[in-house]
């Protein structure tokens, strides 16, 4: 672990944090959602938290791969075990996102940090950090929720190909300040999902959905995704993704990437 | 004062016959109310009529795996409304094939919603006999996935 992540097990200590502990931090991992993952299946407590310097196979959704630069970013992914029945599952995937956009926007100003439904986290447009939730339901039982969060913290220098989407909390201080603390924004991270896991588990995402539409990236934007074209209009209480279509239609889109088109001139 | 079975039938029969949707009478504090292509339910006196068909009371309206017709299997159906996959990634195998043995705890697919994965995972021991659900396409909430059957 590099010296400035020393600090974590301590903070989680002291803002009385249920997630963040025990902590498990490697320097090099495959995956930390895949160790989480199979320390769930062993029994692993709710709160355990993965965490890795560099991934060997860092995932997106549908394996795709995630990148980072060895110790310059934040890698982890947590344990939850909520008591809920599988249909209360889905929304937490948003609120993973949106605890990322508040501890994000907390260091770098509130402004133009936002998220792109359901869970990228943008700052002016572009990407900053990725969330990958994945559950295990058994029966009607969910046996765990692991939340994968990977965050774009100390890196300067991004490769060519994606300089141009994606950014991190470096590059979006004001020149000449300190460098971003990693453990602080980790612990932000987990006292927003503290919070607001359980009351969403439990009775949906009334309490955020406030919160989730002044965060909307899409809101009003022209979107495409597998099911069609149209006009973002929102989410609702479920969580789905409200796009009107050219015709007039709602629809509630639950799965499926969505692309953002440019903007209208 | 027990409902008569065999009233109630003819008066399903009837109510079908005549394409009635639904039908409510009451008299000496006894309700009965038929809506057809839902379910049935009494009302007044504490009486519970078995809904429609097959589903005995389950350990949860969710319950993923449910009793088919007596021949040995169970149906596995989605948790809630996404997308269905067979395999991990674009390029993986599949999870699971039409014969595989599968034992407890064993990924059958994957349900995406919001970007959440969701490893549905088998309960029991068995083999897969259906695969109703095709890859890549939305599932419903209570839509069937496998049927299997239990070892």
């Amino acid at each position: 672990m590099y010296k400035d992540l020393e600090r974590v097990p301590a903070l989680v200590a002291e803002r009385g944090l249920a997630l963040g502990a025990p902590l498990t931090c490697r320097d090099e991992t495959a995956s930390t959602n895949d160790d989480a993952k199979r320390a769930a299946k062993e029994g692993a407590p709710a709160g355990s938290l993965f965490l890795a310097e560099s991934q060997t196979a860092g995932r997106g959704r549908m394996g795709r791969t995630w990148l980072s630069a060895r110790g310059e970013n934040l890698l982890f992914s947590l344990v939850v075990r909520p008591n809920c029945p599988p249909s209360r599952v889905p929304p937490l995937a948003l609120v993973a996102g949106l605890a990322v956009r508040d501890a994000v926007a907390k260091v770098v100003g509130e402004g133009e940090v936002k998220v792109k439904w359901p869970n990228d986290v943008l700052v002016r447009g572009k990407k900053i950090a990725g969330v990958l939730v994945e559950s295990t339901v058994v029966g009607s039982r969910v046996d765990a929720v692991i939340v994968g969060i990977g965050v774009n913290v100390l890196s300067r220098d991004l490769p060519e190909a994606i300089a141009s989407i994606a950014t991190s909390v470096a590059l979006e201080l004001p020149a000449g300040a300190p460098p971003p603390d990693r453990a602080a924004i980790l612990v932000d991270v987990l006292a927003g999902l503290d919070r607001d896991l359980g009351h969403v588990a439990a009775r949906g995402l009334g309490l955020v959905h406030a919160r989730l539409g002044r965060a909307d990236a899409l809101r009003g934007r022209r979107v495409a995704g597998e099911l069609g074209a149209g006009t973002a209009e929102g989410v609702d209480t479920d969580g789905r993704l409200l796009v009107r279509d050219d015709a007039g239609v709602l629809h509630r889109w639950s799965s499926g990437e969505v692309t953002l088109a440019p903007r209208r001139a | 004062m027990d409902l008569d079975i065999t009233q109630l039938r003819s008066l399903i029969e009837m109510l079908t016959e005549l394409d009635v949707a639904e039908f409510e009478h009451e008299s000496e504090g006894r309700r009965v109310k038929v809506v057809r292509g839902a379910r049935v339910a009494v009302g007044g006196p504490a009486f519970y009529a078995p809904s429609g068909g097959a589903a005995a009371p389950g350990p949860s309206p969710a319950a993923a795996a449910a009793p088919a017709v007596d021949d040995g299997s169970v149906d596995v159906t989605s948790p809630f409304v996404g997308t269905f996959y067979r395999s991990p990634s674009p390029d993986a195998p599949a999870f699971v094939e039409i014969g595989t043995v599968i034992r407890p705890g064993q990924t059958l697919c994957i349900v995406e919603a919001m970007k959440l994965m969701n490893e549905i995972e088998a309960e029991f021991s068995g083999t897969i006999l259906e695969i109703y659900a095709q890859n890549g396409k939305a599932v419903e909430f209570g839509q069937k996935l496998f049927k299997i059957k239990k070892a």
